[in-house]
């Protein structure tokens, strides 16, 4: 399979490290047989979908260039590699042409400073390239004259997601816990328990205990039978890529029954107080009704109350006696 | 010895029934509107489809509509009181029994049959004994009755979701349970009252048992010629009036706004809804018009609204056709309630609620699957919108043929029943 040697171009609008997270729109394409995907603020080149199961390098190299001066600020990039590729990392840096001071530049991985043997230099466009990078981690760029700027470049494979609130239980009953990734699909999962003192021990599927459902390649569930107190814990997630793995945390919480049985009662208590108080207070507003009733017959009325034998079909007359007035 | 009273109250107690109404549209009501929190929470428990799982409100609604007239019936016979406190202790049950569910059926049993036949005894009662207490003022405290729903609507879906963070679903059911059996305190505060038009009595003792249990049920009613027009009506107007509910979020997101614009729109004409019950209730009080031509107006307006949803294209003009269509579909739900005394008398309101419930509920259940059959067959909601706005329009002209509308006699000159003749409405403005 020949591919011409393709050098996509992806440019980054500039944003703080806080924004990272919130405005990254994420661009999947695929040179050759390889998956990348880009996260920026403006789409990087079109690409679409290939299928995923490869396990050659690309043919061509992809590039990712940032642009920027120096009175930029900081930028950073995050760049998802789901399979082995030839990747280029490129930062142009524009200043003006009456500028002739010379430009300092140094390539960082992870704060350590990369030879200069795989870092090339343009001293027309000021670009600086490194190429066919097959470690994860973070590449930065850092150009210095009288003052600083630098881009980040963040390799990494795709992140799992776990769940941030707790999953919630009840001691004997049955839960699942779930992991997905969405856009990658990983080689496999593990999962993990936590053991109180920060190790990790692999969950050991016991058809009684513990199930794993792995209907699609994407999702993951976890389904843990006949729940115990010592069940409420952290469980991992870890998705296997072929560049690495990453992990999404779960974690459970065990409540007995006796948890949601206490405001039940509490408003079942206010139910009962609540009919009591109304129908006491309906007796008290009767009796004092036929109080008052029975006084004004004995003084003299000018109502005429007609009472009723509802179940009987005669209807009774009582009507209201008149006594003479007592001077 | 009961007192009997000529007239409806108008006051005193009534308004502690219509606090009771109050608290039970919104226990009843609000937790059916909130369920679709426990929705997801069932389909990722039990690993069944949403399709399955969308029984069990279908069937908790459905109980609660058709098992109106029981509660009706039970009513008539032994008075509001007790029916209602059992009706909130049954619909309690029916929760608390869901919280120990293992299986789907189980949940269909006991929220959708348990839990909704205690609704159907709880609804219906409640909003006739609220027309019991109220002449001069029935459709303000009817209004004021329905409020509740909208505002636990907005309450109660935030406060499950917290409920199921916390306990998880079966604990979350299980405070639920408590919350229901406050109806039962609903039920308390119904104090049973004797009008002139309970005397008659239902039928004369003679009569066998098949009669008198038709009776109760309000089933002479069904020959009852305006009362006939009248359901019809309210089937119509209850085919186009939920379509909005199911369809409104939809059409936004198909005109390309996202889902909290679309979710507001109807955030918004929920609560143009809860100002339309209230300004009517209290216009309709004034007694300036009359209740049949309230109706009308409200019906037509709602009606002319949803016609016009289509040609909403931008969003602003989307937002105000929406609170259009929430104040004016607000506005005629405490009239259709309050006007059915003058039309049965009051001292058949609660068979006639009941039937009337029944039968509208064909309706509410058949607009919704039309709508999205319409929008199938031609590819957007416009045609679903224009045809509710055909059913609601096609309702006011129905109700336009009831009697009373266009006499302009005070008083209501049609041989009806010898029990419980309509109400002749007086002429005073009670403006407050």
């Amino acid at each position: 399979m020949s591919i011409c040697n393709q050098n996509l171009f992806g440019y980054a609008n500039h944003y703080t490290q806080k924004e990272l997270v919130k405005s990254q729109k994420c661009v999947i394409f695929t040179v050759g047989m390889g998956m990348f995907s880009r996260c920026s603020t403006t789409a990087a080149a079109d690409g679409s979908k290939d299928s995923l199961n490869n396990t050659q390098p690309a043919q061509g190299t992809v590039v990712f260039a940032v642009d920027f001066r120096f009175s930029s600020a900081p930028v950073e990039e995050n760049v998802i590699l789901y399979s082995p590729a030839n990747i280029a990392l490129s930062c142009n840096l524009t200043s003006p042409s009456t500028d002739s001071a010379t430009v300092n530049v140094t390539w960082k991985k992870d704060n350590e400073t990369l030879r200069s043997s795989s870092v090339t230099f343009n001293e027309t466009k000021h670009v600086w390239s490194t190429q066919y990078i097959n470690q994860m981690g973070n590449y930065t760029c850092v150009f210095k004259r009288d003052q600083e700027v630098k881009a980040t470049f963040h390799l990494q494979v795709p992140q799992i997601e776990g769940k941030e609130h707790h999953v919630v239980s009840y001691v004997g009953d049955s839960v699942v816990l779930v992991c997905k990734s969405i856009k990658y699909i990983p080689i496999s999962w593990i999962w993990y328990m936590s053991n109180g003192s920060d190790q990790q021990l692999p969950v050991s599927v016991q058809w009684n205990k513990y199930t794993v459902d792995e209907k699609y390649a994407n999702i993951t569930k976890l389904k843990i039978l006949k729940i115990s107190e010592e069940d409420d814990r952290s469980y991992w997630c870890q998705a296997v890529f072929k560049l690495g793995e990453s992990k999404g945390k779960v974690s459970l919480k065990v409540l007995t029954y006796m948890t949601p049985l206490k405001p039940f009662l509490a408003i079942a208590a206010e139910v009962i107080i609540l009919v009591a108080i109304i129908f006491l207070y309906e007796m008290y507003s009767k009796k004092k009704q036929m109080h008052a009733g029975t006084l004004r017959q004995l003084m003299g009325c000018n109502l005429n109350v007609i009472s009723v034998q509802r179940k009987s079909s005669t209807l009774s007359f009582i009507n209201c006696w008149r006594f003479p007035k007592l001077s | 010895m009961p007192v009997v009273h000529p007239e409806p109250p108008d006051g005193g107690w009534g308004w502690m029934v219509v606090l009771a109404a109050f608290f039970q549209s919104a226990l009843v009501f609000g937790v059916i509107r909130s369920f679709g929190v426990f929705f997801m929470e069932f389909v990722g428990y039990f690993g069944e489809l949403a399709g399955r799982v969308s029984w069990i409100t279908s069937i908790g609604i459905a109980v609660q509509q058709f098992a109106s007239p029981v509660g009706s019936a039970l009513s008539t016979q032994y008075g509001a009181r007790p029916v209602v406190m059992a009706g909130g202790f049954l619909s309690g049950l029916g929760l608390l029994l869901a919280s120990f569910a293992t299986s789907l059926t189980h949940l269909y049993l006991s929220i959708g049959l348990l839990s909704g036949f205690g609704w159907a005894l709880v609804f219906t009662p409640s909003v006739a004994s609220v027309a019991r207490y109220f002449k001069k003022r029935r459709t303000l405290a009817t209004g004021l009755a329905f409020t509740g729903v909208g505002l636990s609507s907005f309450a109660f879906s935030p406060l499950f979701q917290l409920l199921v963070d916390t306990y998880a679903w079966r604990g979350a059911l299980l405070v639920v349970a408590g919350m229901s059996f406050n109806l039962v305190v609903c039920g308390t505060l119904i104090r049973p009252l004797t009008l002139k038009e309970d005397l008659a009595g239902p039928g004369d003792p003679g009569a066998s048992c098949l009669g008198k249990l038709s009776t109760l049920f309000g089933l002479p009613l069904l020959s009852h010629g305006p009362f006939m027009r009248f359901v019809l009506a309210v089937t119509l107007i209850n085919t186009g009036y939920f379509i909005p509910y199911v369809h409104l979020v939809a059409r936004a997101r198909e005109l390309g706004f996202d889902e909290y614009q679309a979710a507001f729109l109807m955030s918004v004409a929920a609560v143009a809804d809860l100002c339309g019950r209230l300004l009517s209730g209290w216009l309709a009080d004034c007694r300036a018009f009359r209740l049949g031509h309230i109706l009308v107006a409200w019906t037509s307006l709602t009606g002319i609204s949803l016609a016009l949803v289509p040609l909403g294209r931008g969003y602003p003009l989307l937002m105000a056709i929406s609170v259009c269509y929430g104040f004016f579909s607000g506005a005629l739900t405490p009239v259709v309630f309050s006007i059915l005394p003058e039309i049965v008398g009051i001292g058949r309101i609660f068979g006639s609620m009941g039937l009337l419930q029944m039968m509208e509920s064909i309706g509410g259940l058949l607009g919704a699957p039309f709508s999205g059959w319409l929008r199938d067959m031609t590819g957007d909601y416009t045609a679903s919108f224009l045809a509710a706005g055909a059913f609601l329009l096609a309702g006011s002209l129905v109700l336009v043929t009831l009697p009373n509308f266009s006499s302009c006699l005070e008083i209501s000159h049609i041989g009806t029943l010898d029990l419980g003749s309509p109400v002749p409405p007086t002429g005073s403005g009670l403006c407050l």
